[in-house]
């Protein structure tokens, strides 16, 4: 048990650690970008062109492929700003705000990307690019979130103050996403009911959710590809005087 | 206790000092409002139907430009640094200067809604509905609007916005539904309100206090 | 009596000053000096409680059974004045002066020449004349140990003279004073130059 407790520990420091990290990282990079590159095309491949269209929207639907995957992710990252926040306030571990720093627009762009992608699938089956409806509106309140925090960081000249600043701002924010959510929820049902029935509740097949599946996992490694390059940008930006990154650059050459 | 009855007196002291604090959210809020019907319609209905709503969003960005500004001159003028030598507690100083300044600015902007039965027609058998979800409603945003006010100490105010504004939209949701809709849901709606005002004010006075403990570093 | 050791300061990543150690006892003066930048005020900040990040020990003893924050008298650069209010309610809601006799304050006020001013609105005063204001309460105060920061800035020629007097007066009844100045005329028995202990 102790054992396992002290290998976690080790984790945890080395996790904080720039320089392993960065090397780390390089390594991990080439491997998981082959591997979302693939694991994207085996999705979007069977999802396009190996999946039955659908028998009330056409082939329409098959944006599905994109819009759910960059929901889901859209949202997850996020929580994992708001627990990274937390591990920030509560551990002071650099890393975690460096997380936050260099997540924040990938999760802005993933959110747009669903927003986006949901209008052109909305417009020809409901009729409408847009409906004010609970998932959608925290969507864009979700995307409201990334960009205030996008935006308290760059006003902040103190990197550390910036990390500090926007965990307080992450945290705060994940505990209202879900009441937003659930207060539109309740107005929703309150106001004269849409005459579109927009998330119907419908069994999806299996030959359409697998390949869904497939995209959702490709989009996490996506994220993982992304997010591992943008902390690397941002160590690179923070720790280019230092002397083991000197090093390493000279070393590379 | 001394500390907390000098500090209030000083607080109630400087708003009173400065009419322009109390003024400016008034004029703000009554501009706004006549705005609407010249822009979108005079139809009675029309407006008594939308009424809610409005008062509402003109509240919020009334409050929003006073709000914002709360610890800005304490952190300017060097005083915020006192509180720190003579370790006053903060959060019973976040609590006065948030409710200070609701008293002085938000209580004005809710007595003049009473005026809406006129300007917007608004029905007059809700008003009390409206005024209830106003007083609860305005305290939360209040909160929301300190804390952003204190993460964008010394920044731009349109930062601060972009924090509150998001913040704030179940307030907003849950009271203009609480002044919309007939009488049997309005207890539902207000113990809402309540719930969130119980949720937020120790979760936001805590992040209120490390946000400007950020700005001394 | 304050004693500092290895006291070490870094603003984002960067340290402003490195293992600064000294003692100052009752009926001592210190001058900090140093150039622009060389972390004077952080100094200062950080001896009072405003700053809390530093690396080092920090130990004051007071004679007095109360609290230690108590025991300090702090003058920052900027003057915490509510520019709305006057000179007598600024006095009044001020931490350092609300416990001081008013009659002792108006006597403070009449050295430093502001007893014409006691209604005045701050606003409508000079920058020195607003810092006469915080010197007063500094003449009429009654602690152990005085951080000051740069009290004599906008100053004229004749209250300079005045305050560093009153501060010599500080020291003979046994006051602890620290205070940055780039002035030469009041009398420090140290001083501590910050360019000393740059990392």
């Amino acid at each position: 048990m102790n054992k396992i407790l002290g290998s976690i520990t080790l984790f945890y420091h080395k996790l904080g650690s720039y320089p392993w990290f960065y090397s780390i990282s390089s390594k991990l990079l080439p491997i998981s970008t082959f591997l979302a590159f693939m694991i994207f095309l085996l999705g979007i491949v069977w999802g396009i062109f190996y999946s039955p269209s659908d028998v009330t929207q056409g082939e329409i639907y098959r944006i599905i492929y994109m819009h759910v995957p960059a929901a889901s992710v859209a949202q997850s990252i996020y929580f994992s700003l708001a627990i990274a926040g937390f591990v920030y306030l509560v551990w002071k571990m650099k890393m975690a705000g460096l997380f936050i720093k260099a997540m924040a627009p990938i999760g802005a762009s993933f959110t747009i990307l669903a927003l986006v992608s949901g209008a052109i699938w909305g417009q020809p089956t409901w009729g409408t690019w847009w409906v004010w409806d609970a998932r959608l509106t925290s969507t864009l309140v979700l995307l409201l979130f990334y960009l205030a925090i996008i935006g308290l960081y760059s006003s902040f000249d103190n990197k550390k103050t910036a990390d500090q600043a926007v965990s307080i701002l992450a945290m705060v924010g994940a505990v209202n996403l879900p009441i937003i959510k659930k207060s539109v929820d309740w107005w929703n049902t309150l106001h004269q009911p849409s005459s579109i029935r927009i998330f119907e509740e419908s069994t999806i097949s299996s030959e359409m959710l697998y390949p869904l599946l497939i995209c959702i996992l490709s989009f996490y490694l996506m994220v993982f590809v992304f997010g591992l390059m943008a902390m690397r940008t941002e160590i690179a930006k923070r720790e280019m005087t230092k002397d083991w990154f000197k090093k390493m650059v000279k070393k590379n050459d | 206790m001394i500390f907390l009855k000098s500090f209030f007196s000083r607080e109630v002291l400087i708003y009173s000092k400065k009419s322009s604090n109390v003024i400016s959210p008034v004029i703000f809020f009554l501009i706004c409002i006549a705005f609407f019907p010249l822009a979108i319609s005079n139809d009675p209905k029309e407006l008594s139907r939308l009424a809610p709503g409005l008062i509402w969003i003109c509240i919020l960005l009334a409050g929003m430009l006073s709000i914002q500004t709360i610890f800005k001159e304490d952190y300017d003028d060097g005083s915020l640094d006192l509180f720190y030598v003579r370790r006053f507690s903060m959060l019973q100083v976040v609590l006065i200067k948030i409710f200070v300044n609701w008293i002085f600015t938000a209580l004005p902007l809710i007595l003049l809604s009473c005026s809406m039965v006129f300007l917007l027609y608004f029905p007059l058998e809700k008003l009390l509905n409206l005024i209830g979800s106003l007083f609860i409603g305005t305290l939360i945003i209040s909160f929301f609007g300190a804390l952003a006010g204190a993460l964008s100490l010394g920044r731009n105010s349109i930062l601060a916005s972009a924090i509150m504004l998001p913040l704030s939209l179940p307030v907003l949701i849950l009271g203009s539904s609480a002044s919309t809709y007939s009488s049997e849901n309005i207890t539902f709606f207000i113990l809402l309100l309540l719930a969130l005002l119980f949720f937020s004010v120790p979760i936001i006075s805590i992040a209120c206090i490390g946000a400007i403990r950020l700005h001394y570093e | 009596m304050l004693t500092i050791q290895g006291l070490s300061y870094a603003y984002s990543d960067r340290f402003l000053f490195k293992n600064l150690s000294f003692d100052l006892n009752p009926g001592e003066i210190i001058q900090l000096k140093g150039r622009n930048g060389s972390g004077k005020t952080t100094l200062i900040k950080v001896l009072c409680g405003i700053l809390k990040n530093y690396e080092g020990k920090i130990s004051f003893f007071t004679s007095s059974r109360s609290d230690v924050q108590n025991e300090i008298f702090y003058l920052g650069h900027k003057n915490a004045l509510k520019h709305d209010l006057t000179i007598i309610e600024n006095l009044k809601y001020d931490f350092r002066s609300d416990e001081i006799e008013l009659a002792k304050l108006k006597d403070a006020l009449r050295t430093l020449g502001l007893e014409a001013y006691l209604f005045t609105k701050v606003s409508d005063l000079s920058e020195g004349q607003k810092r006469k204001i915080i010197l007063s309460s500094f003449i009429a105060s009654n602690k152990s140990i005085y951080l000051l920061d740069e009290p004599l800035i906008n100053l004229d020629e004749e209250s300079k003279k005045i305050v560093s007097k009153e501060i010599n007066n500080k020291i003979k009844k046994g006051a602890s004073i620290v205070f940055t100045s780039h002035e030469e005329n009041i009398l420090a028995i140290k001083d501590i130059n910050l360019d000393e202990y740059q990392a």
